[in-house]
């Protein structure tokens, strides 16, 4: 790892150019824990004082990838982690996620189309919105598959007209 | 979940009480709208003013709950904080619901 360590009680971060670690955990791949997760990263955001949007898209993000993580590449078994690493660097947050999971069909990223809703009501779609939420909050994504994990890097910068 | 209810003019006023309609809770989400609509007026308000987030899952359960209320019924939303309105527009689901900004609007109060 290349990550530098945490420098405790070192508040200067807005003239800081070393990415500092805001979050750095491994927990269980399961809904409730995903949500405690959530609610700490975005608590650690906060106190790095990140701007709302900024802070709104990382949320949203990450909540899609992590259910994903749950629900397909662990198939809802119940027994998997997912480590999640938040860096701050200079023009807004880097996320590191890995988990022990199947890989992505192909050892891609799906497209990421947003659901069609020209269609009839009864036909209206209740799911396929996930890696489009993902794909539109983040500024660069990643996915490689290294033995038997999955690394998934998503990037967010501040954007000034959000 | 727990749901407020109350009838204000002709709509059925339904607020969750929660602060995320997510994965973990979109099931008891669509459950508790159900149970609350099996009959009433044919226009519902889905309050979402203690909602501070909406993930795909939750979004799904809240088109689920309105094509189950079926096609002679209406679902609308108002109340939605910044990073939940974020959501539908960026899906393009505010394209389906009729989304107001508060709760009077949505029912036709006149605030003075």
């Amino acid at each position: 790892m290349s990550q530098r360590p945490v420098v405790m009680g070192k508040k200067t971060a807005s003239k800081n150019v070393d990415p500092i670690t805001l979050y750095n955990f491994t927990f269980p791949a399961e809904q409730l824990a995903v949500r405690t997760a959530l609610a700490d990263i975005r608590t650690a955001l906060e106190q790095a004082l990140l701007d709302a949007d900024l802070v709104g898209r990382v949320e949203s993000a990450l909540a899609e990838l992590f259910n994903n993580i749950v629900k397909h590449a662990y198939a809802n078994q119940g027994s998997g982690t997912l480590k999640c690493t938040v860096t701050k660097t200079a023009p807004g947050v880097v996320v590191n996620v890995i988990d022990r999971g199947k890989a992505m069909p192909g050892h891609t990223l799906p497209d990421g189309d947003l659901p069609n809703l020209e269609v009839g009501f009864s036909d209206l779609p209740e799911g396929g919105f996930g890696w489009f939420i993902i794909k539109s909050q983040t500024d660069g994504l990643s996915y490689e598959r290294v033995g038997a994990d999955n690394y998934t890097q998503l990037v967010f910068e501040v954007r000034r007209n959000a | 979940m727990e749901l407020n209810s109350a009838k204000t003019g002709e709509a059925h006023v339904l607020t969750p009480m929660a602060d995320r309609i997510d994965a973990a809770s979109a099931i008891q989400f669509k459950d508790a709208i159900r149970a609350a609509t099996v009959d009433g007026p044919a226009r519902i308000v889905l309050d979402l003013g203690h909602v501070k987030f909406v993930d795909s899952s939750g979004l799904g359960a809240i088109v689920a709950s309105m094509k189950h209320l079926g096609a002679g019924r209406k679902m609308d939303l108002a109340a939605l904080n910044p990073d939940v309105d974020k959501v539908f527009r960026l899906t393009r689901m505010d394209t389906v619901f009729t989304i107001y900004e508060d709760l009077d609007a949505a029912t036709g109060q006149v605030s003075t």
